[in-house]
């Protein structure tokens, strides 16, 4: 007699790693003008508040959103008023650094997480390879926000985003293309239209 | 007799020391006080509860909620009943009592039968319905043993004799206590389990970040919280049940090594107060708040900054050795508050946005914070 998961092996049926659009003009810089489930996305520099908006875009019904904290930074009334569900926000905290790494392997690797943010500060190849295999398992996107130095480094990250604060907006690089945004009442806007921004309702005034 | 006891700090446990027969109905506990000594004015005075004896239930229970003469809702009729009969114009037990007894049995049998137990014609015995007793399961070693493999083998066998009791009652472990001599230990569920191989795993988990400082001679494992299991049919596709339960599964092995926390705001104008961490486990509670533009990082601890200003708004700053130039500068928010909690803040927020950020600083008291990074 097989098992539930056993027979879904059998079957080879794997979490959804579908894609997911931004909803936003960052699609236009991405490849497939989406992002991938189930990968890694570095973001690099000031870049907290774009990859809690892409956390948000990534959430599907049912599913949570993981920030691994050990620094204890993160505010929630900020998440809240970028339009997350606090409720499906689990914030883990108090953890040394090898146990912050062993947390975000998990919860990449859980089928019930669609997101992972966190802010890894020293990233070897064998856990950066680790968090991606664990990601491809679990049909999550891992968002790893880390400093402009750590640019450069070997990645196993699908898509690489720069950062950077340019006059009343943010710039962001993907591979040669590059954006200007804004991030406003929690939606991306573009810097050039702002009437063209996101058609993503939030289902609530923030 | 019978003795009625409406209040919600009535328990089973409780009603054990004055009756062996002890029942639980709708808040009201009911006593067979039957040959035994029973105060019920000083029970009532110990509650603050209203206590009726009687010689039925369905007398005591009446008079337990209703004062005389007693009104139809007295016999424990469901509210549609109730509602017809009112309509009716039969609004007291004795309007019923009025009435032939062969034609309102024919119009409405259970309201003759709640009338019957009312009077006594017919029996109503208590429900009784006892507390099973708690799961704890004992190891008293005849030798103390000292090695991590042995300790694990004894503890996994007292788990899996938890476990069966468990399953036995349809039960899951919500929160078990794991006690080895002086050493103590709780393993916390986001839901209830009794998988022995579960519980067995998570209290491993455990054991290899507990310091034992000695021979184990006692082992003890206890439920101190449990829950009614909670089965569901699985689908092969698209399985919500089972993204619930890994969600579970992850809460439960993360929350061995670090905090699980659910995050729930707080209606308070200091932004340091504005939210409360819970455990994922805790019973939630929900405050209405207003959201105002705030960093996603704080500082744990503002930061203290050097600011040149001009006209109150900061113009420069340095921060880490950095010298910052003010692009554009927005505030200020001012926020007064935090009296009762014996410190006074008085601060003026700007958002002031440079070439590299927008950071988030604060000027009290002639002085500058930086307390977070939009």
């Amino acid at each position: 007699m097989l098992s539930l998961a056993e027979l879904r092996q059998k079957m080879q049926i794997r979490p959804d790693c579908g894609r997911f659009s931004t909803h936003s003009v960052l699609d236009r810089a991405l490849t497939g003008n989406s992002l991938r489930r189930g990968s890694l996305v570095e973001v690099f520099g000031n870049g907290t508040r774009l990859a809690a908006v892409l956390a948000r875009e990534a959430l599907r019904e049912g599913g949570a959103i993981v920030v691994v904290d050990p620094a204890k930074r993160f505010y929630p009334p900020a998440a809240a008023a970028l339009g997350i569900d606090l409720d499906r926000l689990i914030v883990i905290q108090r953890g040394s650094p090898s146990e912050s790494d062993w947390i975000v392997t998990q919860a990449l690797g859980c089928l019930a997480i669609d997101a992972v943010l966190c802010w890894p500060h020293k990233l070897d190849g064998k856990m950066f390879r680790r968090w991606q295999l664990a990601a491809e398992r679990g049909g999550s996107v891992g968002l790893l926000v880390r400093p402009h130095t750590a640019r450069g480094s070997p990645s196993w990250a699908d898509v690489q985003m720069v950062v950077q604060r340019s006059t009343g907006c943010w710039r962001v690089d993907i591979q040669d293309r590059s954006v200007e945004f804004t991030i406003e009442e929690g939606r991306i806007h573009d810097r050039r239209d702002p009437f063209s921004s996101s058609h993503h309702h939030l289902g609530r005034s923030v | 007799m019978i003795a009625a006891i409406h209040s919600p700090q009535a328990t089973i446990t409780w009603g054990d020391q004055f009756s062996p027969i002890v029942g639980l109905e709708h808040e009201t506990l009911l006593l067979d006080i039957t040959g035994l000594p029973f105060n019920a004015e000083q029970v009532a005075r110990m509650l603050d509860a209203r206590v009726a004896v009687a010689e039925t239930v369905g007398k005591a229970w009446a008079l337990a909620h209703y004062d005389e003469p007693l009104p139809i809702e007295s016999l424990r009729l469901p509210a549609e009943t109730v509602a017809l009969l009112s309509e009716l114009g039969l609004d007291r037990v004795t309007d019923l009592q009025a009435l032939p007894r062969d034609r309102l049995a024919a119009r409405f049998p259970a309201v003759v039968e709640r009338l019957d137990q009312f009077m006594g014609l017919l029996a109503e015995p208590i429900r009784t319905c006892r507390q099973p007793p708690e799961i704890v399961v004992k190891r008293d070693l005849e030798y103390p043993i000292e090695r991590q493999d042995m300790i694990e083998f004894v503890v996994a066998q007292a788990i899996e004799q938890v476990a069966a009791e468990l399953a036995s009652r349809q039960q899951g472990a919500i929160r078990l206590c794991v006690a080895l001599d002086g050493v103590e230990f709780m393993v916390g569920l986001f839901q209830p389990s009794a998988s022995s191989r579960y519980l067995r795993e998570l209290a491993q988990m455990q054991l290899e970040r507990v310091k034992i400082a000695g021979p184990v001679s006692r082992v003890q494992v206890s439920v101190l919280l449990s829950a009614r299991l909670q089965t569901h049919q699985r689908e092969l596709f698209g399985d919500s049940f089972d993204r619930q339960r890994q969600l579970a599964l992850f809460v439960d092995r993360v929350s061995c090594r670090a905090l699980a926390l659910r995050a729930v705001l707080v209606p308070d104008a200091q932004p340091e107060h504005a939210f409360r961490y819970e455990p994922l486990t805790a019973r939630k509670r929900t405050y209405r708040q207003q959201l105002t533009l705030r960093p996603l990082l704080v500082e744990p601890r503002p930061v203290a900054v050097e600011v040149i200003s001009t006209a109150g708004r900061p113009a420069m700053f340095r921060l880490d050795g950095q010298q910052h130039r003010a692009t554009r500068v927005w505030g200020p928010e001012r926020i007064q508050t935090g009296w009762w909690r014996y410190k006074y803040i008085r601060r003026d927020y700007y958002r002031v946005e440079t070439t590299t950020a927008c950071y988030w600083l604060f000027c009290s008291q002639g002085k500058w914070f930086l307390h977070g990074v939009f």
